[in-house]
C-alpha cells in the first residue's frame, strides 16, 4: 500500500506544497491527496452544467443548487454550534427570519424591490435575530441554551400564523425568482444553469471566508470554549463576548442562505423555512459531514440532499425520508465524527510522507 | 393520503379511457404522478422535475393551497397548462391570472368552484335546511387556516342577508383535540346547525362528543377527512348524520350522465383499496383530463412552448359535461378569471352538492334537491 501512495502522492504532494507555502498558514496545510480531493470536488461542482446533461442527469442542476444553499446553512450552524459546542436547535429562525424579511418587503412594501435592498436588509434581520437570541441565552449552559434556541424556533413558527395578514399564514408570500442584469446580461434563476451558479458561487465564497475565520485565532478560541470554557475564562478571555461573535459570524451566512432559499422556492412559508424540522435537518447535515470543520458540513449537505432528492427516490415520496433519517441515525451511531472527517483523516494517513496523523 | 390516491387513480382511469379511445391527438397518453407531501418546497422541485426532465404537457392537481401557491410562479414562467383540481382558494387565480394575465394565462381551475362561490353555495344549503327543518340559527366554526378565510369573510353576512341568523362564530387551531368547549359554546348559543369547515382538523372526537351529549344541532358544512369513503369505518360510525359538500357527491347522485358510470368504473378498478371512491379531487381530476384533451384537440396542438395562446383560447371555449357537472370557465376579464363557473338549478348553485352519512355507512346526496338521492336527516335525538 505504501508504494501505491508513494506513487500517487508524489506529484500531488509537490502541488500541494505549493499551496501550503502560500495558503497553508491561513487555511491549514494539506497533503497531496487532500489537495486532490478539494480541487477535484471543486472542478466537479464547477462543471456540473457540462457533465450532468451528458450523463442524462440534468435534474442534478436543481438538486445541487439546493444542496449549495443547505451547505451555506450547515456551515452557518457549524461556525457557531460546531465550533463553540453551544448547540443551537433553532438555527432555521435565522435563515427563516431573513427569508421572511424579504417576503415582508416584497409582499407589503414593494414587489419590485431589488436585491440590493432585500439582501442586505435580510442579512441584517438575521443578524438582529441572532443577537436577540444570543445575548440573553449564551450565559446559559448545557441543555438550557439548546432549549432556548429550540423554543425561539417554535415562537417564530407561530408568529407567521399570528400575523397572517402580513405573512400569509401557511400560504406564505410569493417572492419570485432572482432576476437582475449585469452589464446587459440578464441573470435569472428561472434558467437552471444560471440558478446553479447563483447558488454555488456564494456557497464557495462563504466557505473560503468561514475557513479563514475558523483557522484564525477567533476560531481557536471558539474551539477552546467548547473544550474547556473555564480554562478560557481563566486565561482572561471574555467567553461570552466570543460566543456572541460566533452567533454574529453564523448569522451572516444564515441570512444569505435564507435569502437564496426564498428565491430558490419562490415562496416563503412556515413549513419550508421555520418548521423545527428545518433546524434539525441542517444540524444533521453538519454532523453527518463532521461538525467543527466547515468543509464537513458542505459534504454533509451535498450528501444528504443528493440522497434525498435523487438516490433514495426509489423508496417513494415518504419512504425516502424514512430511509434518510435512518441513514443519518446510523452515521450518528457508527461515525459520530462525521463521514467527511473520516475520509479526510484517512487521506491524511494515506498520503502523509512520514506515515503519521496529519 | 386518501385524497391524493383517489385523484391519482381517477386521473389514471381517465388516461386509460382516453388511450382506449385513441389517445390525445393520436398519441398515447402517459400519467406521471408525484406526491407533493403537502409541502410547497417538495412540490416545487417535483414540478420542475416533471416539466424539465419528464417533459410533461399538462399539469393537473394540487390539493393544499400552499402547494398551489408555491408552484404558480414557475408554472407561469414555463407556460405549461395547469389545471387545478383540488385547492379552492380564489386567490390562487385572482392573484395570478387576475394580476398579470400574460404571465399566468396558462393556469385554470377546472374544479371545485372556488371558495367564494362555495360560500354562496353553502348559503343556498342553509336556506334549504331552514325550509326542511326550520333551522334558522347557525354557528360558523372554521379551521384557522387560509382556505377557510373566504367562508369566514363571506358566509356570515350572506346568511344574515338571507334572513338567517349567525349566533356564534369561532376559529379552531389546526390539530385541536378537545372539541368539548367549542361544542358547548355552540349549544349555549342555541344554534340549530353548526356550519364547520375542517380540513386540518379531523372531527371524529367532536362527532363522538356531539352524539354522547345529544347536542340539539346538526353538523353541516365541509369536512375533508369526512369525505373519505373509509371515514364511516375509521370513525366507527360516529359520522352518522354529519354532512359535507363535495364535488361529485361521492357518486351518490346522477349529477350528469357521466357521474355514475365514472364512479362505477372507479369502484371496479380501485374499489378494493383506499379510497374505495374517487373523492372530490378524483372527480375533478378525471374531468380535467378530458377538459385538456378536448381543448388541445380543438387547438390541434399540445405544444405549449410554441402555442400556449391557442391552447388557452381553446381551454376558455370549454363546454364539457363532466362527472362533476357542466364545466365552463370564467373569461379573462371576469372577477374570477379562468375559474370554473358555478352552475345553477332553480336559483341554487348545483355543482356544490352536499352528502350526508346515513344509515349503514352510506353516502347520500341530500342537496341540491334536483338530484338528491335521499332526504336530509336531522339527528334522531333532535
Amino acid at each position: 500500500m505504501s508504494s501505491d501512495t508513494g506513487r500517487l502522492g508524489g506529484p500531488l504532494n509537490s502541488i500541494a506544497d505549493g499551496y501550503n507555502d502560500r495558503f497553508g498558514q491561513v487555511f491549514g496545510e494539506l497533503n497531496g491527496l487532500q489537495f486532490a480531493l478539494i480541487i477535484g470536488s471543486l472542478l466537479v461542482l464547477l462543471l456540473v452544467p457540462v457533465w450532468a446533461p451528458l450523463l442524462g442527469m440534468s435534474g442534478l442542476l436543481r438538486t445541487l443548487a439546493l444542496a449549495s444553499i443547505w451547505a451555506i446553512l450547515a456551515m452557518g450552524w457549524d461556525i457557531q454550534s460546531g465550533y463553540t459546542g453551544y448547540i443551537s436547535f433553532g438555527h432555521a429562525v435565522l435563515s427563516g427570519g431573513a427569508a421572511y424579511t424579504t417576503a415582508l418587503l416584497i409582499g407589503n412594501v414593494n414587489p419590485d424591490l431589488s436585491l440590493a435592498v432585500t439582501l442586505p436588509l435580510s442579512v441584517l434581520a438575521a443578524l438582529t435575530i441572532g443577537l436577540v437570541i444570543a445575548v440573553p441565552s449564551l450565559r446559559l449552559k448545557g441543555p438550557y441554551f439548546s432549549l432556548v434556541t429550540f423554543v425561539a424556533g417554535l415562537i417564530f413558527y407561530q408568529l407567521t400564523y399570528a400575523f397572517s395578514d402580513y405573512t400569509g399564514g401557511e400560504l406564505g408570500v410569493r417572492v419570485g425568482r432572482i432576476d437582475f442584469t449585469v452589464g446587459g446580461f440578464e441573470i435569472t434563476t428561472f434558467d437552471p444553469v444560471m440558478r446553479y451558479y447563483v447558488m454555488l458561487v456564494p456557497m464557495l465564497l462563504i466557505a473560503v471566508t468561514l475557513l479563514y475565520v475558523a483557522r484564525s485565532n477567533v476560531g481557536m478560541i471558539f474551539v477552546a470554549i467548547r473544550e474547556n470554557e473555564t480554562a478560557v475564562s481563566a486565561a482572561g478571555i471574555d467567553t461570552t463576548k466570543f460566543k456572541i461573535w460566533s452567533f454574529v459570524l453564523s448569522s451572516i451566512p444564515m441570512g444569505i442562505g435564507g435569502w437564496l432559499l426564498a428565491h430558490f422556492y419562490g415562496t416563503v412559508n412556515p413549513l419550508n423555512f421555520l418548521l423545527v424540522d428545518r433546524s434539525i435537518e441542517l444540524i444533521a447535515m453538519a454532523v453527518v459531514g463532521g461538525m467543527s470543520s466547515i468543509l464537513g458540513p458542505i459534504g454533509g449537505a451535498f450528501l444528504v440532499i443528493v440522497l434525498r432528492e435523487e438516490v433514495l427516490r426509489i423508496f417513494g415520496a415518504t419512504g425516502r425520508w424514512v430511509m434518510l433519517w435512518t441513514l443519518i441515525l446510523l452515521v450518528l451511531v457508527f461515525a459520530r465524527d462525521g463521514l467527511f472527517r473520516k475520509l479526510w483523516h484517512y487521506l491524511g494517513r494515506l498520503g502523509s510522507r512520514d506515515g503519521g496523523e496529519n | 393520503m386518501d385524497m391524493g390516491a383517489g385523484a391519482e387513480n381517477s386521473a389514471q382511469l381517465a388516461v386509460d379511457q382516453v388511450n382506449d379511445d385513441g389517445g390525445i391527438l393520436d398519441q398515447e397518453v402517459e400519467l406521471i404522478s408525484e406526491d407533493s407531501l403537502a409541502d410547497p418546497g417538495e412540490s416545487m422541485t417535483a414540478t420542475e422535475r416533471m416539466v424539465e426532465q419528464e417533459n410533461i404537457d399538462v399539469l393537473i392537481g394540487t390539493f393544499v393551497s400552499e402547494v398551489t401557491q408555491g408552484i404558480v410562479d414557475y408554472v407561469g414562467e414555463v407556460d405549461i397548462p395547469f389545471l387545478i383540481t383540488g385547492s379552492a382558494d380564489p386567490i390562487t387565480l385572482t392573484d395570478t391570472v387576475g394580476e398579470d394575465y400574460d404571465q399566468f394565462k396558462n393556469i385554470f381551475r377546472s374544479g371545485p368552484i372556488n371558495s367564494d362561490l362555495q360560500a354562496l353555495g353553502m348559503a343556498d344549503y342553509a336556506e334549504f335546511l331552514a325550509d326542511e327543518h326550520g333551522w334558522t340559527d347557525f354557528a360558523h366554526i372554521a379551521d384557522d387556516a387560509a382556505w377557510t378565510v373566504p367562508f369566514s369573510e363571506n358566509l356570515p353576512d350572506e346568511l344574515e342577508d338571507r334572513g338567517l341568523n349567525v349566533v356564534h362564530e369561532d376559529r379552531l387551531a389546526p390539530g385541536t383535540d378537545d372539541f368539548s368547549p367549542m361544542l358547548s359554546d355552540v349549544s349555549s348559543a342555541d344554534a340549530d346547525a353548526m356550519l364547520r369547515f375542517f380540513a386540518h382538523n379531523v372531527g371524529t372526537g367532536m362527532l363522538v362528543n356531539w352524539r354522547e351529549n345529544e347536542y340539539e344541532f346538526g353538523i353541516e358544512g365541509i369536512h375533508v377527512p369526512g369525505m373519505s369513503p373509509e371515514f364511516w369505518d375509521d370513525s366507527e360510525g360516529a359520522a352518522l348524520y354529519e354532512t359535507t359538500s363535495q364535488s361529485g357527491a361521492a357518486g351518490a347522485a346522477e349529477i350528469t350522465e357521466e357521474t355514475v358510470p365514472f364512479t362505477e368504473a372507479y369502484v371496479e378498478e380501485y374499489g378494493d383499496s383506499r379510497p374505495s371512491l374517487p373523492m372530490y379531487m378524483g372527480y375533478n381530476s378525471y374531468d380535467a383530463v378530458f377538459v385538456y384533451k378536448n381543448a388541445v384537440e380543438r387547438a390541434g396542438t399540445a405544444d405549449y412552448q410554441a402555442d400556449i395562446d391557442t391552447i388557452v383560447d381553446e381551454l376558455l371555449e370549454t363546454d364539457h359535461t363532466g362527472a362533476t357537472g357542466e364545466i365552463e370557465f370564467y373569461g379573462p376579464d371576469s372577477e374570477y378569471p379562468h375559474d370554473v363557473m358555478e352552475t345553477e338549478v332553480d336559483g341554487t348553485i348545483s355543482n356544490f352538492p352536499v352528502t350526508q352519512w346515513q344509515d349503514e355507512g352510506e353516502f347520500e346526496c341530500v342537496f341540491p334537491r334536483d338530484f338528491a338521492s335521499a332526504d336530509h336527516l336531522a339527528p334522531d335525538w333532535m
